[in-house]
Formats: structure tokens, C-alpha cells, sequence
């Protein structure tokens, strides 16, 4: 496919889809530096399974409530992991911005599970090293501190004031003890050790 | 297969849920718990409460698969040890991601293995057996709307609403599975039952952008400016069925909206709804805590 007829296609179905939308943030797609492992190993991934039979209509783009700031669109990162984009992929902003709303899921007439293969595509840019959103670390960190994304244990005096019942034993012990052998557990306690050594 | 609940004639319910918090509802969205807890009672149904729950584990989702499937597991497994009965969830967040981690468990021994030694350290064992349920499906599905109706003692016929139905209540259906993501049905009944004028708008569907929040604030604002103009001056409250839908047009409309504040829109959550329907006290019912000023919803209840 060459890069003005994909360019076409977009911005058809962005006006078509909804008001407000420019392509003008959209990228172009790129064809370097493709790895033919790619597309094999979103496949093995929980709900990565259906990515093969994805043929570009672009349903998942005209339903996509955050199209307007992403810098591919979603049809275009299931093309670019056709095509074996690995590092465009990973490195996209797009795939961080989606809002999990699953609409594209829901619509897709083949049967992709596209916000759930964003979510697989995110796992593998986290596991990968690739940039993530300072969010995720900081409520990851709240979670294996306080068991919640807050501090909800910090809330029991305006909960009695309200008359509903303490949050209590929450055990955020055994929580890290679980997650131990998880991913995002090792790269926080990774990156806490390496904080500590360079205050040394 | 309901057999947890004992339902014997119209009228003489016995209904017992255990209730899933989550972490929004107790920071910043106390007004749908006290709203929740105060319509449960009054409706009769049962609420027992889930010692240690924590984070539903969503939040992990998008970085780590595992760590987000032993969490839900872990409060699954809490539920199912506590009390068996299923477990009424007010998030949508929360309730798409414990239905989800159910279902992930049941077909997969593997992976429910693979969960169980890791929670085995707190004595817990993974399953996915344990019925999840919203409190639109409690309310709809079990309670009945006929039943609502009976309750119903105030008119809300001045009132005019418009709903914001929310994604993860309905999407992805095969897994949610209760109700049509292109026009949910179920949702638009629990709010005419209450007498209020239901109105129809074209960004209905249309996501609160919640997640992104935290990634590009100016993203998630932009929908909801698109969404509350859509209904501005057209209708006299926006209902919510998700405490983080809530927050975010609650608090984000303060700020899109600061210098034009005749476009804000109260935000109620439906059991704030239904409990001025069924003639709640307003003390009872939170109102006081929402952001966006919705005093003004009492004089049109009378």
C-alpha cells in the first residue's frame, strides 16, 4: 500500500466518523526497520489471538473517541503490526492514549479484540522498556502501598462522619507478597534499587 | 443460574449482596456509596460488607496482565470465602474488570493455577464462580422494575434527564453481556421508572475519557465540552453509572466550564436519582457532596 492512498483512506473515515478531527497529528506510516517476529508474538498474546484477521476498514478508527489526539491511528497500528512495526508501535503515543473504551472492540465486523490487544501491546512496551506514563508507576506504587489506587484507609474519619463502615484490614502485606513474582512488582523494586544506589 | 438468591413472590424479597467499593467511590465519590447504601435499605435488599477488598486491579491491567488478574482474583477470592453471595458492584471499572478476571479464571486452568500460588501466601484459593453483578443489574435484572415502580413515591415528572450510560457497563458485550452498548435499554427503563423525562441526545455514547486524565488532561476535557454543550440548557441533570464517569464530569465541568458556569450540569449518580424518587431524604443521599451544584434538582421534585 503506498503512503498517500493510506493517508486517503484516513482521512475519510475521520471526517465521515466525526466532527472536530483533523489528520493533521496522524503520522505517516514508515515501512523501516520491520521485524517479521512482530505480528507472531502479538498473536500468542492474551487476546492477541484475532489481530490477523483485522482487514483495515477502519471501523476501530471512525469509533475511537481520542482519534483526534492520537499520532497513529488505531487501523494504522494494527496495519503497522501487520506490516512488523515493532519500535513505531511501542513507542506510539496512541496506544497510551486510548481510553479503554472498547468501542472498536465492540464494532469490529472480524472479531478484533483491539482494546484488549492495546492492552497486550502496552504490557510488552512496559516489559520492553519503553516509555511509559509516570501515572501507571505512581498508582502502582500506591496499590502496593495501600492496596488501593489511594490512600483509602486515610478516609476512615469522613467515612464514620457519613455513617458507612471503616475500610479495615486490608492487608497490603500479603498483596505485595502475591504480586512478588510479577512484572511491574520487579521493575518498581528494580528502580527503588537503583534510586538508593545513586543517592549512596 | 441464580441459585444464590432467594426470590419468592413479588413483594418479599430477600436479597443479599456483598458490596465491592473500589478505590474512586471512598476517595472522592462518597455520595454514590451513601446514595447506594441508603436506596438498598429502603428497597429491602441486603448489603454485606467484603473485609480486606482492595483494588480491583484494573489500573494493572494496561502494564501487566498478571498482577491485574491476581488482584481481581485476590477480591474474588476474598468474596467468595466471606459471604456467598454474589457481589453488587457500583463501578463499572471495577465490575468490567471482576467479571472479566471470572471469566479469564474459568477458562483458563492454567492461568487459575498460575493465580492460586500466588495467592495461596494469604490461605486463598482462585475461582471464578462467584456471580458479579452492577447495581443497574441488581436493580434491573433481580430486583424488577415493576417492584421500583411500587417504591416510586415522588413525582420527578418536572425533571428532565439525560443519561450517560458509560462503557464498561455494557462493552465488550460477550463479556458484560447485560445490556445493547448501542442502546441500553435496561438503563433507559431504571431512569423512566423514576418518572423523570428521559432525553435523547447524539454524544450519548460517547466515552468521559476518564483513563486519559492522567496522560493528557486537555484530551479527556475535550470530551467532556463535546459531551456536556450536546445537552446543555436541555436537560436539568446528566445521570452516571460509574463513579469515575461521575468524578470526571463532576469535577472537569468546574473547570471547562468556569467562565461560562450557566452551561454546567448537575451530575447525579442513578441512586441519587432513584432515592429522590422513592422519596429519600436529600441528607441521605449525598447531594451535598456533588461538585457541580444540584440544589436546584430538589425544587423540581416536589
Amino acid at each position: 500500500m503506498s503512503e498517500d492512498v493510506n493517508q486517503g483512506r484516513e482521512s475519510r473515515s475521520a471526517h465521515s466518523g466525526r466532527r472536530n478531527v483533523t489528520t493533521s497529528t496522524v503520522k505517516r506510516i514508515t515501512p523501516d526497520q520491520t521485524d517479521a517476529n512482530f505480528m507472531e508474538e502479538v498473536l500468542k498474546m492474551p487476546d492477541g489471538d484475532k489481530i490477523h484477521s483485522c482487514f483495515q476498514c477502519g471501523v476501530c478508527s471512525g469509533s475511537c473517541p481520542i482519534l483526534f489526539a492520537m499520532d497513529y491511528t488505531p487501523r494504522q497500528i494494527s496495519e503497522m503490526i501487520h506490516i512488523g512495526l515493532r519500535e513505531a508501535v511501542l513507542s506510539s503515543a496512541t496506544i497510551w492514549l486510548c481510553s479503554t473504551c472498547y468501542m472498536c472492540y465492540e464494532r469490529c465486523p472480524q472479531g478484533v479484540k483491539l482494546t484488549d490487544v492495546f492492552n497486550a501491546i502496552k504490557n510488552k512496551a512496559v516489559d520492553e522498556g519503553y516509555p511509559t506514563p509516570s501515572v501507571y508507576e505512581k498508582m502502582s506504587r500506591q496499590i502496593l502501598k495501600n492496596g488501593f489506587v489511594y490512600d483509602v484507609g486515610s478516609m476512615n474519619d469522613e467515612r464514620e462522619a457519613l455513617g458507612l463502615p471503616e475500610v479495615k484490614d486490608v492487608k497490603q502485606d500479603m498483596i505485595s507478597a502475591e504480586l512478588k513474582d510479577t512484572l511491574i512488582y520487579k521493575l518498581l523494586e528494580e528502580k527503588e534499587k537503583k534510586e538508593a544506589s545513586q543517592k549512596q | 443460574m441464580r441459585s444464590e438468591l432467594v426470590t419468592t413472590s413479588a413483594g418479599n424479597w430477600n436479597h443479599r449482596y456483598s458490596l465491592f467499593i473500589g478505590c474512586t467511590i471512598p476517595v472522592r465519590e462518597n455520595s454514590y456509596e451513601v446514595s447506594a447504601r441508603a436506596v438498598a435499605e429502603a428497597l429491602g435488599i441486603e448489603i454485606l460488607e467484603i473485609p480486606s477488598q482492595s483494588c480491583c486491579g484494573l489500573p494493572f491491567r494496561s502494564i501487566d496482565y498478571n498482577a491485574w488478574l491476581t488482584l481481581a482474583a485476590r477480591n474474588l477470592a476474598i468474596a467468595t470465602k466471606s459471604n456467598s453471595v454474589p457481589v453488587m458492584v457500583l463501578c463499572s471499572g471495577c465490575y468490567k474488570s471482576l467479571l472479566t478476571a471470572s471469566k479469564e479464571l474459568e477458562e483458563n486452568p492454567a492461568l487459575k493455577q498460575n493465580v492460586s500460588r500466588r495467592l495461596s501466601v494469604e490461605g486463598l484459593e482462585a475461582n471464578g464462580r462467584i456471580r458479579i453483578e452492577h447495581i443497574a443489574q441488581v436493580l434491573h435484572d433481580d430486583y424488577g422494575i415493576g417492584n421500583i415502580a411500587e417504591r416510586v413515591k415522588k413525582s420527578l415528572r418536572n425533571l428532565k434527564v439525560a443519561i450517560h450510560p458509560g462503557c464498561h457497563i455494557t462493552m465488550p458485550s460477550k463479556i458484560i453481556g447485560f445490556d445493547d452498548p448501542a442502546s441500553p435499554k435496561k438503563l433507559n427503563e431504571l431512569v423512566r421508572v423514576t418518572g423523570a423525562q428521559l432525553i435523547d441526545y447524539e454524544t450519548k455514547r460517547l466515552c468521559c475519557g476518564a483513563t486519559v486524565v492522567g496522560i493528557k488532561e486537555d484530551v479527556s476535557k475535550a470530551l467532556v465540552k463535546r459531551k456536556i454543550e450536546n445537552i446543555t440548557r436541555r436537560v436539568d441533570a446528566l445521570v452516571t453509572f460509574c463513579p469515575i464517569c461521575h468524578a470526571t464530569y463532576d469535577i472537569q465541568q468546574l473547570d471547562v466550564f468556569a467562565s461560562e458556569r450557566d452551561k454546567q450540569i448537575p451530575v447525579l449518580h442513578y441512586t441519587q436519582l432513584l432515592g429522590l424518587a422513592m422519596g429519600l431524604p436529600e441528607e441521605k443521599l449525598g447531594l451535598d457532596l456533588n461538585r457541580v451544584d444540584a440544589s436546584g434538582i430538589l425544587a423540581k421534585t416536589s
